[in-house]
């Protein structure tokens, strides 16, 4: 039994109130195990970014509790949040999110500044990630320069670089055809692989989400499995 | 049929995208009203700002600003070889006046009811202990002046018959006068005395006082032409010399006639111009048209009703038009420079709402509606707000001026209409256009050179139009009368500062790009968001032009009127010499030096120097002959007075044997240190001069040579003091207790100048072109924080997902801003001095402060430094203004597409 990165109890969240309340979630409850790959699935609207949201301490849920390694995320403060955020998860938009005037190695980089890790051990890491991403030899080219699938590459190299426990992606594959899509994909169930990383992933694609070592369904906000 | 013309308007959209963009369309209709209300209001106060100053001209004229006609009297040469009285001899007079009135037609509207005169020669009164002048004058309005006969009556015909003829040769005819009762009772005299009077040539004159009078209204008209008939007249014969004056009336005045030689009682018709209707424009038809009458009727005034006509008052005017033309030079000037920013602005504002719009509009065309047809939605929004905003602003300076002058607006109006649809239209398109970037890299270079070079020849077109426009202000000015158009030179600043702000453009991205890499080899995460955001930011135009122009601008306008401040100091203070002068009467009550002492012992006063000032000193410099003006001054007292003020130091004279040294100054080089002249003083020996040195200009205008009193003194020319200069805070006090009336307040001048009307006027105008270009510059950095608002939170809510802290996104955001701001508050302010030193020139800032040449630049540190603080703070205050908005919105709302 592999010990869950990821404890999720109870977790309800609505939107707004009265008759026009929307509850997003409902007495969500699951657990997600270290350096597993899950597929968060489910129709538009169904709460699956709000639950991604909630884990990822990017909002905060009206009930319930969320623990990631251990530590329950709910009642941190915003610097909690944000070391929480510097440590141990991360995130892959679907928009790729890049700083357009930083090239590839720059991008890759950031999380590192942040945690002021040292230049050269900084190089190093981000060469070892450009090119376990395949853009090895796209270092110095900005966003602007590449395809939305090498862009989405390098934003998972980002969120690879700080070295986190839990990386979050929300639909990553949104704005990709279907084959870069299936690469993107790959290249996600690949870092679980290699680097070890628990990812947590929403799709609405079953191709992807036969990659995947578990899918978790959701529906008007509660869970289906 | 129209209607099938026209592209079908979808009125809920339009009603929709006004209702969901209220907020910046009203602020677009703010800044067309307040423009409107600026360029509207000041062409309408510059006109009568002018005719204000005209009225003050003419009126500190006086007899200057009259129009005269003259004519000469009939031959009254009679059958027996004597002459003729002629009891007409005030009829002649009206019939002058009514041909006068005819000639002038509509103008005598401006003009005040005429005045007949008809004087007599100089007559000295005989005996008496000063010198004393007499002349007989009769003056009559619509009819004679009224007064009262205290004593004595009214003038009466010395003949029996009123046409008899009287011998050329014989005794002096005699004629009855009245005087004031001011003139008895100086001259001691009563009814049926006899003045004891001779002409020019010694010839005895026969006067008889008839009565004493008073009049009836001392401001009657009539009595303005010759004053000294009321009191008598110190000086107006000459220094020393008191006129008294003998009434003549119209039974008395043929008599007159007879004293004297027939040419020497002149028959004058006076029109005063009416200073309370006369403006710019009939002042100068007026006196166009008395100038073609003069031209008309010749040379000399001619018998038979032949008339002359003479006026100064086109010299007068020609002062006050030159003023007038320097003022709208540069109210053109500071116009243009605000419109310039106005309409930079009003882009600013359709390039954030058409940025608001973008979805609306990619949905509205792919929904199939054409580009056309957003067109024309956007264009009658645009047209509704602009003339709705325009009626505000124009009845509002109807409010403020009494007048809306509609040529300045056209720019900001065609700005506020276009810019809208223009930018809205082209986004509409670039979200729908087939066209994509070329596959081919080669291509796509071909295509960027391509951008370049299309945006470097706009560049160049802008800077060749400011070259071309400095070189015609410098040319020919931007006075309305030089010629030509107005505007080109008058953009020249406005010109200039788009041309800096181009170059600081191109220069900004480089800057940037420089700091992120200098950022990215720190250890400091924050400084390289906060420069990456700032390189990014760099690469937008328009934000770059409006900010830096309004912070150029606005510092031009700030250092202009600083610049007419200290120069309006500095001309009052080289008008008087010191803070207050002195000017001693020929024959004081004290001497001197017992004056100077009593002065300098007062309270307040640091020094009291005397000084003898001659204007017009004829002195012989390489042959020819000049007029300068002579101070002679003790040198060194003076030079310790100046050594206190803030004047320039005065050089040292040194006591040498052989010519005289002074110091010169001239404004057009005609003295020059190293020159030798010859000054030849009344009375005494030529004097030979030697230029040492050079000085600052004292007094107004003209060539200045200063000698040390004692020198000259030693050279055989005495000095004569006739001036004290005093300084001190207490100078003029001190000078008015001690001399009374003689005074001349450096205070007073300067406030007399600094409330002319036109002065006035300008530097309220400059004061708020200043503050509306520093409000539209303020104005333009929120629209554009505003703009690129939601795409920099985005990134920062991005970084945030990174473990970036809300306070250092803060920083980084402000890292964001902060360059454009500082390039405003940096760049504007260097270039706005720049232009200034480029373009105050050909403004004639002199012709306001009094100084000979042009004033001296005056950076005005006080105001650059709000300037250039006003952008920093906007920087702090939108950067907390934004967070407080953006709190409300949840972080989680980064992972959905499109949110931020």
């Amino acid at each position: 039994m592999i010990a869950p990165l990821v404890t999720v109890r109870g977790i309800s969240r609505t939107f707004g109130a009265g008759p026009t309340a929307v509850h997003a979630l409902r007495d969500v409850s699951f657990d997600v195990e270290a350096g597993r790959m899950v597929a968060l699935v489910g129709r538009s609207g169904s709460g699956k970014t709000t639950l991604l949201n909630v884990i990822g301490g990017l909002d905060r849920p009206d009930a319930g509790s969320v623990l990631i390694d251990g530590e329950e995320i709910t009642g941190l403060d915003e610097d909690g949040l944000s070391q929480l955020r510097r440590d141990k998860v991360s995130y892959v938009f679907q928009t790729f999110g890049l700083i357009p005037v930083l090239s590839a190695a720059e991008n890759v980089g950031a999380p590192l500044r942040l945690a002021r890790t040292p230049a050269a051990e900084r190089e190093q890491r981000v060469r070892l990630l450009l090119d376990l991403v395949g853009l090895a030899e796209h270092a110095e080219q900005r966003p602007g320069e590449l395809s939305g699938g090498q862009q989405q590459r390098v934003a998972i190299a980002r969120a690879l670089a700080a070295s986190p426990r839990l990386l979050i992606a929300d639909e990553p594959t949104g704005q990709l055809d279907a084959d870069t899509g299936r690469s993107v994909m790959a290249l996600l169930r690949g870092v679980v692989e290699s680097e070890g990383v628990t990812v947590l992933v929403s799709t609405h694609d079953p191709v992807m989400m036969a990659l995947a070592d578990r899918v978790v369904r959701i529906g008007d906000g509660r869970l289906e499995q | 049929m129209i209607r099938r013309l026209l592209p079908a308007v979808h009125w809920p959209s339009v009603r929709g995208r006004a209702r969901a963009d209220a907020g910046p369309l009203t602020l677009a209709a703010v800044v067309v009203a307040a423009v409107t209300v600026l360029a509207g209001s000041v062409p309408v106060l510059l006109t009568k700002t002018a005719d204000q100053a005209v009225r003050q001209a003419v009126r500190t004229a006086g007899e200057q600003a009259d129009v005269q006609v003259r004519s000469d009297w009939e031959y009254d040469d009679g059958v027996s070889g004597g002459r003729v009285r002629d009891p007409r001899s005030a009829e002649e007079l009206d019939s002058l006046r009514d041909r006068a009135l005819d000639q002038l037609g509509p103008l005598r509207d401006q003009l005040a009811p005429p005045i007949e005169f008809a004087g007599g020669p100089y007559l000295k009164i005989l005996g008496g202990s000063e010198p004393r002048s007499f002349r007989l004058a009769y003056v009559a309005g619509t009819s004679e002046p009224a007064v009262t006969w205290i004593s004595g009556a009214a003038p009466r015909s010395s003949a029996e018959q009123p046409d008899s003829e009287v011998p050329y040769t014989g005794d002096p005819w005699p004629v009855q006068a009245g005087i004031s009762e001011t003139a008895a009772a100086r001259l001691g005299i009563g009814p049926g005395d006899r003045l004891q009077t001779e002409d020019v040539d010694g010839n005895p004159c026969d006067v008889r006082v008839s009565g004493v009078f008073r009049p009836v209204d001392r401001d009657d008209l009539a009595w303005q032409v010759a004053p000294w008939l009321l009191d008598p007249q110190p000086g107006a014969d000459g220094p020393g010399i008191t006129r008294f004056g003998g009434l003549l009336v119209a039974e008395s005045l043929p008599d007159a006639r007879l004293a004297f030689d027939i040419d020497d009682v002149s028959l004058t018709v006076r029109f005063r111009p009416d200073a309370s209707v006369l403006t710019l424009d009939s002042a100068e038809r007026l006196a166009a048209a008395v100038l073609t009458l003069k031209a008309t009727s010749g040379s000399s005034a001619g018998r038979g009703g032949a008339a002359q006509w003479t006026t100064q008052l086109d010299r007068v005017l020609r002062d006050v038009r030159e003023r007038v033309d320097a003022a709208q030079a540069q109210a053109s000037v500071l116009l243009s420079a605000v419109l310039l920013v106005t309409v930079l602005i009003l882009l600013l504002a359709a390039q954030l709402l058409a940025g608001r719009r973008a979805a609306a509009l990619t949905v509205a065309r792919q929904r199939g509606t054409s580009i056309v047809a957003l067109g024309t939605e956007l264009l009658l929004e645009s047209v509704v707000l602009t003339v709705a905003a325009t009626v505000v602003g124009a009845l509002i300076a109807w409010a403020v001026a009494g007048g809306v002058a509609w040529g300045w607006l056209l720019p900001a109006g065609v700005s506020a209409v276009l810019a809208g649809p223009g930018f809205g239209m082209v986004t509409a398109y670039r979200a729908t256009r087939d066209k994509r970037s070329p596959a081919n890299r080669s291509a796509r270079r071909w295509a960027e050179r391509t951008g370049a070079l299309r945006r470097l020849t706009a560049e160049l077109a802008v800077a060749a139009a400011a070259a071309i426009a400095v070189t015609v202000l410098h040319q020919r000015g931007a006075s309305p009368s030089a010629g030509g158009t107005v505007l080109l030179p008058a953009s020249a600043p406005a010109l200039g500062a788009l041309t800096g702000a181009l170059l600081l453009l191109r220069l900004l991205p480089v800057t940037t790009g420089l700091a992120l890499r200098q950022a990215l080899k720190s250890t400091r995460p924050l400084a390289v968001f906060g420069a990456a955001r700032a390189a990014f930011a760099a690469r937008r135009v328009l934000p770059v032009l409006a900010l830096v122009s309004s912070a150029a601008l606005a510092t031009f306008a700030l250092t202009l009127s600083g610049t007419v401040g200290a120069g309006l100091a500095d001309g009052a203070w080289r008008s008087v010499g010191a803070d207050a002068r002195i000017d001693l009467p020929d024959q004081p009550a004290m001497t001197t030096a017992a004056l100077i002492e009593r002065v300098a012992a007062a309270p307040g006063v640091r020094h009291a120097v005397a000084a003898e000032v001659t204007t017009a000193t004829p002195v012989v410099v390489g042959g020819a002959s000049r007029q300068v003006r002579l101070i002679v001054v003790d040198s060194a007292a003076y030079r310790v007075l100046l050594a206190g003020s803030a004047r320039p130091p005065l050089p040292a004279l040194p006591a040498t044997a052989g010519p005289v040294p002074v110091l010169v100054h001239s404004s057009e080089g005609t003295l020059r240190a190293g020159d030798t002249m010859d000054l030849k003083a009344e009375g005494a020996p030529a004097v030979t001069l030697t230029a040492v040195a050079t000085t600052d200009a004292i007094g107004d205008t003209g060539d200045v040579v200063l000698a040390d009193a004692a020198t000259l003194t030693a050279a055989g020319v005495p000095m004569v003091p006739n001036t004290i200069w005093v300084t001190g805070p207490g100078a003029a006090a001190a000078a008015e207790t001690t001399a009374g009336a003689n005074v001349v307040a450096r205070t007073d001048v300067l406030r007399e100048r600094r409330d002319a009307p036109l002065v006035a006027g300008l530097i309220r105008l400059a004061w708020a072109s200043a503050f509306t270009l520093l409000a539209l510059g303020l104005l333009g950095f929120a629209l554009d924080a505003a703009a690129g608002a939601p795409e920099r939170w985005q990134t920062l809510s991005r970084l945030r997902t990174l473990g970036l802290r809300t306070r250092e996104a803060r920083r980084v955001a402000a890292g964001e801003l902060l360059p454009l701001a500082l390039v405003a508050a940096l760049g504007g302010p260097v270039l706005g001095v720049l232009l200034a030193v480029l373009t105050l020139g050909p403004l004639g800032l002199r012709l306001f402060t009094g100084q000979p040449g042009d004033p001296a630049l005056l950076l005005p540190w006080a105001g650059v430094v709000v300037v250039a603080a006003a952008f920093l703070v906007m920087v702090v205050a939108v950067v907390r203004v934004e967070a407080a908005v953006r709190r409300r919105n949840r972080l989680s709302e980064v992972l959905r597409v499109g949110g931020a």
